[in-house]
Parts: structure tokens; C-alpha cells; sequence
């Protein structure tokens, strides 16, 4: 039984399939919207970020040298430790925000994948352990902001190159995710949920996430945490990618491409 | 809101299939056509451009300490990689021969001709792996001066690219392979094949600039 004939069926009318129908589009209504928000989180964690990290506590770009003395870190952050507290606050929001918008893509891409949603899952796994690895780069960069100047200034410089070098050098799980999302797409034999060449503009992007892992080899030049190749190109092609998918994903959800469940709920 | 679903649509096939029109095949203007697939070019372009920058950062960090990067490049042995572009080289031509033969219906031999190219990439992990050994029993490691900085990371990254184009070339093996090729298996050899020319001319630009720049 299909849909229209729930709603229009001539003989089996009455209350119940008119129920049903309503019901049907109520649900079809808050998924749209449950999809709308989460891929609203994409936009919100930019902004959250350009407060939090660029603005307040200038963790981007950072304030702080690879090759700053252990004196000079601690100074720094005795000097901003309000401005970089309440911006950890902040920052620490946009990236838990990425495990909400990871799901996005997770929803959008899921239902091409039939009874066994592998790369889905892998997705899923990916970003929550992402998403956990900056999180808690946050927690070790407030530890830093939480004693400055009580404890040595080689305990402020541990802490502080310890969040760097998970913001940057964990890129395993964010590079499998993005391959995994490419993947998604291009494996998909019918009309992808997203067009074709995204798969591989998000292959092209998890393979630009990989120089951020310099950041544990060299203190200075392009390859630190302040370099061209180590902080700039993963962040700015991350950004790139969080926002078009964001955008894709609204598209797809404004068009009226919800859920598949819910045409297989009616039946 | 609501979606209206033709009547006798089965629920359980996706409501994307039957929109065919969505996701329109973009096609260049002036009746020309794209090897692969336009996807494959967006990729391919991107990594020049990250290329392009790592170049420019060679460039301009040399340009600031000349005379560190002239003595550094006293001690590379060109024969090292003359051997690794003549590799890749070869390994392009029989690539782009192959596909015109799979182009053709000749399975078998295009076939053969991808399994060399594969062989020309292992070549060059062989070879890297010796230079890389030979540098660093000399002493010159990554963090020995930044132009040897530069020269591993560089072409580690570009040997990463080599390593997921060696897959791709098993990949379009096992296409090739099949009996009967469809449109889709054109596209996929062709965007693999674009993607070892990538891999080529990146190679011949680090080439210039490592070995022959002075």
C-alpha cells in the first residue's frame, strides 16, 4: 500500500487512515525540521569558533609560537587567561556542535545504504571520536589558562602544546570520515544524495586534513602549529567542507527529501 | 508539509531513483567531453593548488636562505630521482596505452598494461625507500636543515598520493579485467588515469625544485 492510496483511497476512508495521514505528516514535519537543525549546526559551529578561538582566546590563528619560550607562554597566559577561558568556552561548544552536525550527514547519506549502513557507521565513529579528541584539547588548553603564573611555566607550555598537537596531529578520524562520507556518494550507483563530484571534493578535503600532522614533527616555519601547511590548509578546506555540506544538506531537506521511513511507516 | 509519492510506488526503493533529473551529468559547453568525470578534475585541481602553495613556500623560504638551500642540494643525488621520473614517466605512457586499449576491447593486453604501470609505481616506492635510507645513514635527517625539512615532508606527501594511486591502478586492474566493459567502467579507468598523470606532474615539478633548482 502506497502513500496516496492512504490518503485518497475511495473505499478504506473513514477516520482511522485520515489519522494515520495526519500523523504521518506530522512526523514527515518534525523530521524535516530535526534535520534543519542539526544541519544548522554546521553554520553555528563557524561562528561559535570565529568567537571563541579567533576572537577571544586567539587559539586561530595562534597567539602562542611553537617556539615561544616556556616563560613567555605562561606570561601569556596569565596576562589573557579571562579572554581565553571564556573563549575556550565557547570554541569547546563549536567543536561538541560537530558530533551534532556529524549526524547530519550521517541521516543524509544513510538511507542509500540499505540493511547495512557500513560507511554510515564509519561516519559515525569517526566523528564522535573526532569530536571527542577536540573537545578535550579545549579541556587541556583551559588546564593550561587554570593556573597560569601558580604553577611552573613548563606545566602552562605542556598543556598548551599538548592542545595543539590533538587539535592538529589526531587528524586519522576527521581524514576517515570525510573519505567515508566521498565514499557514500561515489559507491552509490542510482542518483547520489548529494551530486557526485562532492564525493570527491570530500576525499579531496580528507586528504587535506593529513598536513596538520606535521605538528608533531617541527617547532617552527610552515610544518609548526602557526604554518601555512600545518594550521591553514586543514582549517580552511575543514570550514570549506562543514559549510558546503551544511548547505547541500538544507537543500536536500527544503526540496522535500526527508525520510525514507517515513514512506515506509504508511505502508 | 507533505510529498506526494505516485500512487504504487514501492516504500521500500529509495524516492531518490526516480529523480533521475537531480543530479544532471554537468557537461563543459561547446559539445567537448571530460575524461572521468567532472568530480575527479575538482579533486585533481585541488591538490594542485595545495601543491601550488607547498611549492610557493619551497620558493619563498628558499629565496631567504639561498645559500643553506645550495649547499643542501650539493648533497642530493640526482640519479635518485632521474630514475624516479623516468619511472613515473613510463609508467604515464603505459597507462594512457592501456586505456586505448581497453577503449578498443582488448582486455588482456590493456590489462597487462595497467599491471606495469603498477609495477613502475612500485619501482619508485623501491627507489624512494633507498634514497630516503641513503639520506638518512648520511645524516641528513628532517631535522637537520629545513631544506631536508621540506624535501621529506614534500615528498612524503607525494608519496602518499603515489601509495592511494597504486590502489587505484589495482582497482582499475580488476576493472579492466572484466569482460565486457560498461560506460561506468570507462569513466572509473579514465579518472584513475587522470589521477596517476596528477601524480606524474607533481612529481616532475618537486623534481625540478629539489634536484635541479640552483
Amino acid at each position: 500500500m502506497s502513500a496516496t492510496d492512504v490518503i485518497t483511497s475511495p473505499l478504506g476512508g473513514g477516520a482511522d487512515t485520515n489519522r494515520s495521514a495526519l500523523a504521518q505528516a506530522e512526523r514527515r514535519s518534525m523530521s524535516r525540521n530535526s534535520q534543519l537543525l542539526v544541519a544548522w549546526c554546521g553554520p553555528a559551529m563557524f561562528v561559535l569558533f570565529v568567537i571563541g578561538s579567533v576572537w577571544l582566546a586567539r587559539y586561530f590563528p595562534p597567539a602562542i609560537h611553537p617556539n615561544d619560550s616556556a616563560q613567555e607562554v605562561a606570561q601569556y597566559y596569565r596576562d589573557h587567561k579571562d579572554a581565553i577561558r571564556v573563549g575556550l568556552v565557547f570554541t569547546c561548544l563549536a567543536y561538541a556542535l560537530m558530533g551534532v552536525w556529524g549526524v547530519c550527514m550521517a541521516v543524509q547519506t544513510r538511507r542509500k545504504e540499505g540493511l547495512f549502513p557500513v560507511l554510515t557507521y564509519v561516519q559515525l565513529t569517526c566523528m564522535a571520536a573526532g569530536t571527542a579528541q577536540i573537545v578535550v584539547n579545549c579541556g587541556l588548553w583551559a588546564t593550561a589558562a587554570f593556573r597560569p603564573g601558580e604553577t611552573s611555566p613548563e606545566i602552562t607550555q605542556a598543556f598548551n602544546d599538548a592542545g595543539f598537537i590533538i587539535l592538529l596531529g589526531t587528524w586519522m578520524p576527521f581524514t576517515i570520515w570525510a573519505i567515508a562520507l566521498g565514499l557514500n556518494i561515489l559507491l552509490d550507483r542510482t542518483t547520489p544524495v548529494f551530486p557526485r563530484w562532492t564525493g570527491y571534493f570530500s576525499i579531496w578535503s580528507g586528504v587535506c586534513f593529513m598536513p596538520g600532522g606535521t605538528v608533531w614533527f617541527f617547532k617552527s616555519g610552515p610544518f609548526g602549529w602557526t604554518g601555512v601547511v600545518c594550521l591553514w590548509v586543514p582549517f580552511v578546506v575543514f570550514g570549506a567542507w562543514v559549510l558546503y555540506f551544511s548547505y547541500l544538506s538544507m537543500q536536500n531537506v527544503r526540496r522535500g527529501f526527508v525520510h525514507e521511513q517515513d514512506l515506509a511507516a504508511v505502508s | 508539509m507533505t510529498m506526494s509519492v505516485p500512487s504504487g510506488m514501492d516504500p521500500f526503493v529509495d524516492p531518490f531513483a526516480s529523480r533521475t533529473a537531480r543530479a544532471p551529468q554537468w557537461r563543459p559547453r561547446g559539445g567537448g567531453r571530460v575524461p572521468g568525470e567532472i568530480g575527479i578534475w575538482v579533486f585533481i585541481f585541488g591538490d594542485m593548488l595545495v601543491f601550488g602553495l607547498f611549492f610557493g613556500v619551497f620558493v619563498h623560504e628558499r629565496s631567504r636562505s639561498t645559500e643553506l638551500f645550495e649547499q643542501a642540494h650539493e648533497t642530493m643525488n640526482l640519479t635518485f630521482g632521474a630514475v624516479n621520473t623516468l619511472l613515473l614517466l613510463t609508467g604515464s605512457m603505459f597507462v594512457v596505452l592501456g586505456l586505448s586499449a581497453l577503449r578498443g576491447g582488448a582486455s588482456r593486453p590493456g590489462s597487462r598494461m595497467i599491471l606495469v604501470t603498477l609495477l613502475c609505481g612500485a619501482g619508485f616506492v623501491l627507489n624512494k625507500y633507498l634514497e630516503y635510507s641513503d639520506k638518512i645513514d648520511a645524516g641528513h635527517t628532517p631535522s637537520a636543515n629545513s631544506f631536508y625539512m621540506y624535501y621529506f615532508v614534500f615528498t612524503g606527501i607525494h608519496l602518499l598520493h603515489l601509495l592511494i594511486g597504486m590502489i587505484g591502478l589495482v582497482i582499475m586492474y580488476r576493472i579492466a579485467r572484466k569482460p565486457v566493459l560498461e560506460a561506468r567502467d570507462i569513466r572509473n579507468l579514465e579518472a584513475g588515469a587522470c589521477y596517476w598523470h596528477l601524480v606524474d606532474l607533481l612529481w616532475i615539478v618537486l623534481f625540478a625544485l629539489l634536484y635541479l633548482m640552483r
